[in-house]
């Protein structure tokens, strides 16, 4: 099972915090600042996983898996058993998904975006389960998600146009039943 | 690659980052994110947000407030909790939020939930009636929304609110609704396992088609396997079949990754198929084919196949018959170029040995071995093979063969441990004697062909030069001469390099030796040659194998290396009583008796204490000044320097016994172990005046002194007599020559002690901290008896070092008494010293002076001479200065520690039957140092005229620093 998700850059500044259990936000700093002191003095040729610090993992046999992108650490914090070359490249396909969503994704994408990263992390993840590991199948279902919006954007948008005029011009007339939608959209 | 792409653009800056254009960015949070990318320190920052976060509170508790609006608020507090801040009072705010009709805004409402809430919060229940409804919602996105939501935040006290709901999702009719439902019911597993009943669920989708709906369910299968595989046992058959649908790439091909299908699914189920064969025969027969299969999916790219050695080792120790089946690939894999590969096969072959395949596989390891560089590889390698011919050795005779090859090739990588292991198993063999003795005689074989190679590694050596010098005598084709010169080769060249082995070499040649009368010119001039080796070892065994040959007939020499007897025990005898004999006889010698540690630890032993006195006895810039001199007639004639002994021998060819005849002493030491000590004293006329001058002049001059005298030439004699005070020249030599000499002088001194005249001149130095310039021994004693010739008697006590501090407090007093002593021991250890002024006071004293036999009770004596007024302060040991040649003169120094002063105390008694007249103490002290006799200012020489028989008189020296005023 996962039970974190750290994602800052090099300057120890999170970008994004998913924990699975619960962690007070002062715990949850310090995990942080520990995660980023033990991963941040590694060379790039050293080994991708290592035991967690003593806040998360250290006594428990969590172990720290990360990756490390130009400006950016992804690191997943996992319990025994998670297969730590499975999840080395669950955060490539992570990644990856969201440069392809975000169409090069940069930091500043992770800053602006936070929901949409969120979203993408879910789709992956769930509960501290690994849910989907294909970059495809998320994609699609993040783009189902998005076309439902949007058309629901679409549709609702415009009554609620109507119904305001309608408002204004006066207080006899009835307002119509909005129609029913089912967005089965695929 | 992906990665390196991946590399470039998430390190774009703000400068480079454009709005894209299909993203809407929340309009509060870029200005937000714009000043604090503009922040320059952490406090600044936190202040931003800080005051960010109040403002979201006063804007989201306005009731006018558009969804749109809450949402961008709610997107803004989701950064907020990544930043790690206190955001509680949004809770409430998320969860309405998750009511909303509109898809995005719900969305919004959930993710800001799930950040926000936690499983035991408070405000859950209100989230509860949301998510039944979501979860029962003919659209499947709110469906998905609400099961993350669930796997995140459902408790075991809302789980039964929502669990039915969710189990029926696991039969909807999209795949997302399943998997999540799958997941959520896992987690619902982990919270309570009874109500959950997730094993009967999962069943349900077993056969599900969509292969990620499995990946969920596999996932939830492997849970179970964990806690308990037995019940999973009846469902192996499908996890094999849905390994050999990904094996076959069943799976749509863009769930491949990298060219596998769906590799995490695998893991899983391999993992999954781990647990259930574990320790289960007939499981594993099941799971068996596929994991070959597997492994031979990915054996195809080069790089794979160490995983599939790897994985074949482990199957290997499971059931053997699986490496037969591959045995041509294995053997590929040995000669494959790819190190790694390589050594996961060597580490396959180790896993497949057994007594049939040993002698092959062994060979092998020591192929690789040969071929090795890394050393950490090496050792383990090592180790393998030996563990593994201990093992499974066919016979002894291979063993050692095989040992013989490591050791040759293991070299540092061996431990020493190795070698005596199979040097036991040589010398200790069997119950057979009959195959021991051959084994024994095979080893002599091998060895001896390996003693000619040209190198050896030292581990061999070690093993060669035991074997051959224990069992060579078994084998009668090797001729011991030859052998011997053979060992003898070998030691020669090593011994430079390792002369560890060229000791054990000789020790072989030794037992040779004791074997055998004939040993060849080359190997006795090996030994002779060694036996002053600097190699102490070398040195010690060549001499033990020369004696062996020179002192023993062949008989003896057996006696003492006994043949075939290694593993007979020798026995010791802890009492050592063969050196009876030798102790009581050293005893009677007069050899101090043996003492333990214990002892010699309770006792501090002065002359270990230290055995080198750091303070000069003379300083040398004044001696350089004064040496040497040069006479009237140029020559020069004086030197007190130690090392010249030519400034002695003339001053015995110039110095008639009328001139000078001065006895000199140093330290409490008149008795040498040669006799009484008498030094003639040094110098000619001119140097008598300058140290006349010295003596008497000022108070610059260091020594104070007394003088006593009762002769009316008083000045002349006394100038002879400091000059030969001066120049304390020892050398051993002269003191061999003087010895007789002295002898004369004492009874001289001692018939003198009859008349009534006699002379004595005691001079007591103070050295103070500082140096002093006087050449002269710190403090010494001049005692001349003019009355006939004059005679000298010098007798340095010691350095006595004052500094301000000590002179000050009295609570330092103690520890300058400890220095004196220190320093007192440092003289007596000097006096065991082989210098001719080496003599151990106490016991020549009562040896050789019949006269004056001064015990610990003439100590108390005199004793009494001092005012009890002083002794009531720190004070010093007692120092007896009297001597024979004083005769009943008792001459004693003693030093006191005022609180603001320091006092030598010099105390003379009359205990003649003769009067003495005209004493003359000189009392100085070095610069630096006031110093008041009896109270009064300086005064010297001071002058007693006449001391009485049975009279006493003290003399006490107080000394001050300048500070006192009392100059």
């Amino acid at each position: 099972m996962i039970r974190a998700i750290m994602i800052f850059n090099n300057h120890g500044k999170p970008r994004l915090m998913k924990f699975f259990e619960y962690y007070s936000e002062e715990i949850q700093q310090q995990i942080l600042r520990e995660t980023y002191h033990l991963v941040s003095k590694r060379d790039d040729n050293v080994c991708n996983f290592l035991e967690g610090g003593s806040l998360i993992g250290g006594d428990s046999g969590y172990k720290l898996i990360y990756r490390h992108y130009a400006t950016l650490y992804f690191v997943f914090c996992v319990d025994s058993s998670e297969s730590e070359l499975g999840i080395l490249d669950l955060i490539q396909v992570f990644v990856e998904t969201l440069d392809k969503h975000f169409e090069n994704v940069c930091e500043l994408d992770l800053i602006f975006h936070i929901d949409k990263v969120h979203y993408i992390l879910a789709e992956i993840v769930m509960g501290g389960m690994v849910l989907e590991t294909n970059m495809t199948d998320v994609l699609t279902h993040l783009d189902a998600q998005a076309k439902t919006e949007k058309s629901e954007a679409g549709i609702t948008a415009a009554p609620a146009r109507a119904i305001s005029a309608v408002k204004s011009m006066g207080p006899n007339v009835s307002m119509p039943h909005m129609p029913h939608f089912n967005f089965k959209s695929h | 690659m992906a990665e390196r792409a991946l590399d470039k653009v998430l390190g774009l800056s703000l400068d480079h980052y454009y709005h894209k254009a299909h993203l809407s960015v929340v309009k509060s949070l870029q200005s937000l994110v714009n000043k604090l990318l503009d922040v320059k320190s952490r406090q600044q920052e936190d202040k931003i947000l800080c005051a960010e976060i109040e403002l979201l509170k006063e804007r989201m508790q306005s009731p006018n407030i558009s969804s749109g609006e809450m949402k961008d608020f709610l997107v803004e507090i989701i950064f907020m909790t990544t930043h790690h801040y206190n955001v509680s009072f949004a809770d409430i705010h998320a969860i309405k939020f998750t009511q909303q009709n509109s898809m995005k805004e719900k969305r919004i409402g959930y993710l800001a939930a799930s950040c926000l809430l936690s499983e035991d919060h408070n405000l859950l229940v209100l989230l509860i009636n949301t998510l039944q409804k979501d979860l029962n919602s003919t659209n499947f996105v709110e469906n998905c929304m609400a099961l993350s939501t669930v796997a995140m935040l459902i408790n075991i006290e809302t789980m039964p609110a929502v669990i039915q709901i969710v189990e029926k999702k696991i039969n909807h009719t999209r795949e997302a609704v399943r998997k999540r439902a799958v997941i959520a019911l896992l987690k619902f597993h982990h919270l309570s396992a009874e109500s959950a009943n997730l094993a009967s669920k999962l069943q349900e989708i077993l056969f599900d088609s969509d292969f990620s709906v499995l990946t969920a369910v596999i996932t939830a299968y492997l849970c179970l396997a964990k806690e308990d595989p037995a019940p999973l046992k009846p469902l192996i058959d499908r996890f094999v079949s849905i390994q050999r649908q990904l094996l076959a790439h069943k799976p749509p091909s863009d769930l491949n990754y990298r060219g596998i299908s769906m590799p995490w699914l695998q893991i899983k189920l391999l993992r999954l198929l781990a647990y259930l064969g574990m320790d289960d025969f007939n499981c594993s027969q099941k799971i068996y084919p596929v994991i070959i299969d597997t492994l031979a999916s990915i054996a195809n790219p080069n790089c794979l196949i160490e995983y599939w050695i790897k994985g074949l080792s482990s199957i290997v120790q499971v059931n053997p018959l699986f490496a037969v089946e591959h045995q041509m690939t294995v053997v590929d894999c040995l000669d494959d170029p790819d190190e790694t590969l390589r050594r996961k096969t060597l580490d396959l072959l180790c896993r497949m040995i057994n007594p049939k395949n040993i002698v092959f596989i062994t060979e092998k390891l020591i192929k690789y071995l040969q071929s090795s560089e890394d050393n950490y590889f090496k050792s383990d390698l090592v180790s393998r093979i030996c563990q593994l011919a201990e093992k499974f050795a066919p016979d002894s005779f291979w063993y050692i063969k095989t040992m013989n090859s490591i050791f040759e090739l293991g070299k540092d990588c061996v431990p020493v441990t190795m070698v005596d292991n199979l040097l036991r198993l040589i010398a200790e063999g069997t119950e057979d004697e009959q195959s021991d003795m051959e084994l024994r005689m095979y080893a002599v074989h091998e060895y001896f062909k390996l003693l000619k190679r040209p190198k050896l590694s030292t581990l061999l050596i070690r093993a060669i030069s035991w074997v051959l010098g224990e069992y060579a005598y078994l084998v009668d084709s090797i001729q011991m001469m030859n052998l011997a010169d053979n060992m003898c080769i070998l030691a020669e060249n090593v011994l430079k390099q390792y002369p560890g082995c060229s000791c054990l070499l000789i020790t072989a040649i030794m037992k040779l030796i004791s074997r055998t009368n004939d040993v060849s010119d080359y190997t006795h001039n090996f030994l002779e040659e060694h036996s002053n080796s600097v190699n102490l070892d070398v040195q010690q065994r060549c001499q033990e194998a020369l004696q062996l040959l020179i002192t023993l007939d062949i008989n003896d020499r057996s006696e003492i290396l006994p043949v075939n007897a290694s593993c007979e025990d020798i026995e010791v005898d802890p009492s050592l009583g063969f050196l009876d004999t030798f102790v009581s006889n050293a005893l009677a010698y007069g050899s101090l008796p043996y003492r333990t540690l214990n002892q010699r630890k309770a006792i501090p032993d002065v002359k270990v204490r230290s055995s080198l006195k750091f303070d000069p006895y003379v300083n040398t810039s004044a001696s350089s000044k004064e040496t040497p001199v040069e006479d009237d007639g140029g020559r020069v004639i004086a030197s007190h320097d130690y090392s010249k002994p030519e400034g002695t021998e003339f001053n015995r060819k110039e110095f008639n016994p009328q001139d000078v005849n001065a006895k000199k002493v140093e330290g409490q030491r008149p008795w040498t172990k040669e006799g009484y000590m008498i030094q003639a004293p040094l110098g000619g006329q001119d140097i008598e005046k300058k140290a006349k001058e010295e003596n008497l002049s000022n108070i610059e001059e260091p020594p104070s002194q007394t003088i006593l005298q009762n002769k009316p030439n008083y000045e002349l004699e006394e100038k002879k007599r400091i000059a030969s005070a001066l120049f304390v020249g020892f050398d051993s030599d002269d003191i061999k020559s003087l010895a007789p000499a002295a002898k004369d002088e004492r009874n001289r001194v001692n018939d003198q002690s009859s008349t009534t005249a006699s002379e004595v001149t005691l001079s007591a130095g103070i050295n103070s901290a500082e140096p002093y310039e006087s050449p002269k021994p710190a403090s010494d004693l001049l005692i001349g008896d003019n009355s006939t010739e004059s005679n000298l008697i010098n007798l340095s006590i010691e350095n006595i070092k004052i500094t301000e501090e000590q002179l000050n407090t009295n609570e330092n007093s103690r520890y300058l008494e400890k220095l004196i002593d220190v320093e007192k021991n440092q003289l007596l250890d000097l006096e065991n010293n082989p210098s001719p002024m080496s003599a151990n006071p106490v016991a020549d004293r009562s040896i050789q002076n019949p006269l004056d036999d001064l015990t610990d009770s003439t100590i108390s004596i005199e004793r009494e001479l001092f005012p009890a007024e002083l002794l009531s302060f720190p004070h010093g040991n007692l120092d007896v200065l009297s001597t024979p040649s004083f005769g009943k003169l008792r001459i004693a120094l003693m030093k006191v520690w005022k609180e603001d002063a320091f006092i030598i105390v010099l105390a003379i008694a009359n205990q003649a039957d003769k009067q003495y007249n005209k004493i003359s103490t000189v009392l100085k002290p070095s610069s630096g140092i006031q110093c008041a006799v009896n109270e009064k200012k300086m005064e010297n020489p001071n002058f007693i005229d006449n001391l009485d028989i049975g009279e006493s008189v003290c003399i006490s020296a107080r000394l001050m620093f300048d500070i006192y005023g009392l100059g």
